[in-house]
């Protein structure tokens, strides 16, 4: 699907916006800077604006994900779970640090919370929940996704 | 009218009037950053208004309604006048937590005041002193850059801090930025652009551009004049100046804009609206200018030229109405890049100091056997759009530019302070009489309404062969953001719209757009109250202080003998020597330009 | 100690996918009762008094944190509407991103219809057209389920039409959430459904009087709707004999830590913490020792004889603020320090950015909690996180700021000001 068949599926009102930029996110994987001119001009919307609600959200990327998008949940739970050792095993195991510059190819972050707290600590890879996550088994988990 | 208490002392005030107005009236002070007398809700809100949010938490008092016990701490700026309201400003308590809000927007500051351009007359800053902050105890929140390599990863990575030197008029520095929100409130209430948003969240948030990319809006640098610190300031040319002074080949040539002398004397801590033209042209003379031309003679064309074009629109059918006024190049721009369908609406006539700017280059150097490449032209403007004009490549002639720099009034205090020259002290000067015999309809092209004004005196003459009995038409002065006035000329009704911002133009061209339309003429200004509330004026700037310079304006126009752009002596000098006359084809050369649509440099 | 099963009653006993396994279980029969009752205008009018009554009369209040009546918010919209001639539109808060809350989750996955019938109901009583039901964007499968749901109430017809006097067709918008704990925050919320950022915005005026697109707007939590349809079924008298107090009916508790079973639980209000964590979650995990239980977030640190107070929305003497009902048990294997920068972690990631003491203040704790986990802790930083603390609690915006201000004030509550003492880089 192109942008512009994904503009035409909604009308131009402000409530659309949001679900817009999720629909598009989950297309595109991100929103380009292409796009927000295109949404900007079929919204009739300051661009510096949608750029301001993309990047207030969690869910909604501006730039292209990196090939391998690890997030540790570091939410109370989870700490009390393990993930603190969970998150140092995954840092060892890939050999960066969290919640620095990502590169094109690894963005290893921790994230507070996703609601799963039961099944903590919670490692979340290019979108798939990982639940009771204990360090020794980082290595194989990681494994299948390199 | 209601009684409310502040500090102990009575006194009597609106209803629902708010009461950081009320403590500004009463020269009560209270530390703010994030509200300012600019905005529209400053003074009363609208009932559910909820566009104003008061963020910088610096203006709280402590404030207890009638029959309340206990005082509550709420921000000034949203506290609404209510009878037997009583207020306490500062207390131990508020100074305390003041201080500790000061310094968290502080640390980012550690170590930028020294070269700031807006050192010394920074809010931040004199807060930072009055409030007494000398420590830094906390970690700056935007780090300092320290190698060419971190500094190329956060361009590339679209980090957080964002220096933006590249568009032609404002330079935007996130690092100073302390997130008070005035710039993002003007450009969207003011002038519906929204061309800077609050961008991230948490610990990464910022004032910032879609995608860093640099500015790209109409330059008309509201924001610059609202920025409580350094972030947001014009693009500084002094530098360009000094150096075409001290070359020995360039003549400068320095013109200035009917708004500036009225306001100039704020920057030497004169009252708004005094008038200081003679000492503004000696200052320019001991800054090393050759020549000092007044814009206000381009304006007198502006208007013989204008004034043509719609008396022939009107009269003879050529080119579609209502005609558009082109003298302020943030509309011109902000045309070009929203509603380029309306181009021809827009009169071609130059704005006035581009007028001058090209007669000195072409006129000028003809006669004084100049060579256009050693004349150094500059251009004092109330104006941070008119940096962006004259980088246009309409206003360059085999790769000359017809203005080599534009100074605002800004930059101009800060250069005369910088030389160790003190307005009040210099003695009376007067402009070079090639190109600086004006009238008073020059004049008042300063003030929102002016050309209108100036235009119906010079149509009147051209419609009906004479002069209108009384000139002064008071229909096209006020305050108001969109004001209608109608003109009798002879038995012809002329009916004109008057807008300032942006936001109120857009309304306008929508409803044109619909096909409504009740006026032939539309004059635009993008500032409040025009020229005289521009980017590029003295800060600070209030509705009031505009008052005072419009006073002044008005007030040079009642004191001059020649008050028509028609009667102008150096007028009709210079159509007989050099352009022939109105319309002609060399007034089409020099004096007119042309519009296209606006095409985006970064947005690819 | 048993759960008292009224809004979970059919959790686990049917199939959220299915319509007809609610319906055959008694779903939607109070919503039809009520369609019968509202085909004139007379009866319409009467069947609004009768359930706005009903809830005034039950004590039902918002199950969102802050605890406010019910009924008296729908009331002040509704007049609002009214008078003013504006639409009355509902938003249904399943934003939920506290840590440690997953109770509107739970009751999404398990018994959608359950909410979308309290909906409907609610829309009727305020004449409202539209509906927002706005939900955490993390929550994928709960998604999916609503938006299902909704299809499925629509197939039944049991959105409306021409069949009552409110002749108007009832939508149901389901929205993705932009994701974040800001979203929250019902002037947040209706910010961001506006097309904005979705920044808290001051109150007043608050939504019941000017909400979205400045119309009156009752904003309710998930499990505030999820009473609606029980309180029908039982009435106001045998609604109100739950619960201690002025706190009334149930409300529903999301466990975790370390307990044998965490999980989410149905009990009445004013139910003590022992009795749910020794009780149905099994007392603590094998080997663990309880260090503390927080309530509601980042509530008080509460060990001992405090265990036995109850949970409730009233305030005062032995009494513990509920909040969203989420409980987390903390046993002494977990290093404070790390709670504590957790926690900071969480408040400074998740303010909005507005307004100064927040986006500052939280990252300037944020540095401190660092520097308390690695044990390197400056002189000055007792005292600088006491005046960060101060200007959240006392200046931020929104309720946000304080709510960031909160484990440090009970970290120092709880240990004394000598635990930063101990923790100071050496020198």
């Amino acid at each position: 699907m192109t942008i512009q068949k994904i503009l035409l599926s909604f009308e131009p009102e402000k409530e659309n916006i949001l679900p817009l930029l999720q629909k598009v996110n989950v297309h595109f994987g991100y929103i380009s800077k292409d796009d927000v001119y295109r949404i900007a001009e079929y919204f009739d919307m300051a661009p510096a604006k949608i750029y301001g609600i993309i990047t207030a959200s969690e869910i909604l990327k501006s730039e292209k994900p990196s090939q391998l998008e690890v997030a540790v949940c570091t939410g109370p739970h989870c700490v009390i779970k393990g993930s603190g050792e969970v998150l140092k095993e995954i840092e060892k195991y890939l050999s960066v640090k969290a919640d620095r510059q990502a590169d094109e190819r690894i963005n290893l972050k921790t994230i507070s919370c996703t609601g799963h707290c039961l099944a903590g600590p919670i490692v979340i890879i290019n979108n798939n929940v990982h639940e009771n996550v204990k360090p020794a088994e980082v290595d194989d988990i990681l494994k299948d996704y390199l | 009218m209601i009684k409310i208490k502040i500090n102990q002392k009575q006194y009597q005030v609106k209803e629902g009037q708010r009461i950081l107005a009320v403590c500004n009236k009463y020269r009560i002070e209270i530390a703010s950053l994030c509200s300012h007398p600019n905005f529209s809700d400053f003074e009363k809100p609208a009932e559910q208004d909820r566009s104003s949010n008061a963020v910088c938490r610096l203006c709280l008092v402590k404030a207890r309604k009638k029959g309340e016990r206990k005082y509550q701490l709420i921000p000034a700026c949203i506290l609404k006048a209510t009878a037997g309201l009583e207020v306490i400003t500062e207390d131990a308590e508020i100074i305390r937590l003041r201080k500790t809000n000061l310094e968290l927007l502080f640390v980012n500051h550690a170590g930028l005041c020294a070269h700031c351009s807006k050192n010394m007359d920074c809010e931040l800053q004199n807060l930072a002193i009055k409030y007494d902050i000398d420590e830094f105890r906390f970690v700056p929140r935007l780090n300092e850059i320290e190698s060419n390599e971190e500094l190329d990863l956060l361009y590339e990575k679209m980090s957080r801090r964002m220096i933006d030197t590249e568009n032609p008029a404002i330079v935007r520095d996130s690092e100073k930025c302390i997130h008070c929100g005035r710039c993002v409130d003007v450009c969207k209430n003011m002038q519906g652009i929204e061309a800077i948003s609050s961008v991230g969240k948490g610990n990464q948030a910022v004032v910032g551009t879609e995608y860093n990319v640099p500015l790209e809006c109409s330059y008309c640098g509201q924001c610059t004049t609202v920025c409580p610190s350094g972030a947001l300031t014009e693009k500084n040319e002094i530098g360009a100046f000094v150096k075409a002074v001290n070359d020995p080949n360039k003549t400068v040539i320095v013109q200035t804009a009917p708004a500036i002398r009225v306001s100039l004397g704020e920057e030497f801590g004169m009252p708004p609206g005094a008038i200081v033209t003679p000492k503004m042209v000696s200052a320019l003379r001991e800054c090393g200018a050759d020549l000092v031309f007044d814009t206000n003679f381009g304006a007198d064309l502006t208007v013989m030229e204008e004034s043509l074009e719609l008396a022939e629109r009107i009269k003879k059918g050529r080119g579609v109405l209502p005609l558009f006024s082109s003298c302020c190049p943030a509309w011109v721009l902000f045309l070009e890049q929203n509603y380029p369908e309306f181009l021809s609406h827009l009169s071609t006539v130059r704005s006035p100091y581009m007028i001058v700017a090209s007669l000195i280059k072409s006129y000028y150097a003809k006669q004084n056997t100049l060579n256009p490449k050693d004349i150094f032209s500059v251009a004092i403007m109330p104006c941070t759009a008119k940096k962006y004009e004259a980088s246009r490549a309409e206003f360059r002639k085999d790769g000359v530019r017809d203005v080599d720099c534009v100074l605002t009034t800004r930059e101009f205090g800060q250069l005369l302070r910088s030389k160790g020259l003190k307005l009040a002290e210099l003695d009376d000067s007067e402009f070079d009489p090639a190109l600086g015999i004006s009238t008073s309809a020059g004049a008042i092209f300063g003030a929102s309404g002016g050309v209108t004004e100036a235009t119906i005196r010079t149509a009147h003459y051209l419609m009906t062969g004479k002069n209108a009995k009384e000139i002064e038409f008071k229909q096209a002065r006020g305050s108001v953001g969109v004001r209608l006035a109608d003109f009798k000329i002879g038995n012809f009704k002329l009916r004109t719209k008057i807008v300032y911002g942006l936001k109120n133009a857009r309304k306008v061209l929508e409803e044109l757009k619909k096909g409504e339309h009740d006026f032939d003429f539309l004059e635009v200004m993008a500032c409040p109250d025009g020229c005289i509330g521009g980017g590029g004026q003295p800060i600070p700037t209030s509705p009031k202080i505009r008052r005072a310079r419009k006073r002044a304006i008005y007030a040079q126009d009642k004191n001059m003998s020649l008050r028509m752009s028609h009667e102008n002596t150096l007028v009709k000098k210079i159509y007989d020597e050099f352009l022939i006359a109105p319309g002609s084809y060399k007034a089409k050369k020099y004096l007119h330009t042309k519009y296209h649509r606006y095409h985006y440099k970064w947005r690819k | 100690m048993q759960e008292t099963k009224i809004i979970t009653k059919l959790c686990g006993k049917i199939d959220p996918f299915s319509i007809e396994s609610y319906i055959s279980r008694g779903g939607y029969q109070q919503l039809l009762a009520y369609l019968k009752n509202i085909k004139t205008k007379k009866g319409r009018l009467q069947a609004h008094k009768k359930i706005m009554k009903l809830v005034e009369e039950s004590g039902l209040c918002g199950r969102g944190g802050a605890g406010f009546p019910t009924g008296e918010k729908w009331r002040i919209a509704y007049q609002k509407a009214q008078k003013s001639r504006q639409p009355l539109y509902l938003i249904v808060n399943g934003d939920e991103s506290q840590p440690g809350a997953f109770k509107d989750s739970f009751l999404m996955k398990k018994n959608p219809h359950l909410i979308i019938e309290g909906i409907i109901i609610l829309a009727y009583v305020l004449e409202c057209k539209k509906v927002f039901v706005y939900i955490n964007g993390t929550f994928k499968e709960e998604l999916e389920i609503m938006r299902q749901a909704v299809t499925a109430a629509f197939e039944h017809k049991f959105l409306g039409g021409k069949t009552t006097d409110f002749k108007e067709r009832i939508k149901i918008k389901i929205i993705q959430g932009a994701g974040g704990y800001i979203y929250g925050e019902e002037t947040a919320l209706i910010d961001s459904l506006e097309g904005n950022r979705g920044e808290p915005k001051i109150k007043p005026p608050f939504p019941p009087q000017s909400g979205y697109n400045n119309s009156p707007t009752v904003v309710n939590n998930i499990e505030t709707i999820a009473n609606l349809v029980p309180l029908l079924e039982m009435g106001a008298k045998k609604y109100r004999q739950l619960g201690k107090g002025n706190a009334t009916g149930t409300k529903l508790f999301s466990v975790s830590g370390a307990v044998k079973n965490p999980g989410v639980f149905e009990f009445p209000l004013g139910t003590s913490l022992r009795a749910i964590i020794y009780g149905i979650c099994g007392g603590m995990e094998k080997g663990k020792k309880l260090a503390f239980v927080q309530v509601g977030g980042t509530g008080d640190f509460l060990v001992g004889k405090q265990l036995d107070y109850c949970l409730t929305y009233e305030k005062g003497k032995q009494k513990i603020p509920v909040g969203l009902g989420n409980i987390l048990v903390v046993d002494k294997n977990v290093a404070v320090e790390d709670l504590m920068f957790s926690w900071s972690q969480f408040y400074a990631r998740e303010s909005c950015g507005q307004c100064t003491p927040c986006r500052e203040g939280t990252y300037q704790l944020l540095k401190i909690a660092e520097r308390l986990k690695e044990k390197k802790l400056m002189e000055k930083d007792y005292e600088n996180m006491q005046d960060i603390v101060e200007v959240l609690e006392k200046t931020s915006l929104c309720p946000f700021g304080n709510f960031a201000a909160q484990p440090w004030k009970k970290v120092i509550k709880f240990y004394g000001a000598d635990f930063f003492d101990a923790r100071k880089r050496k020198k």
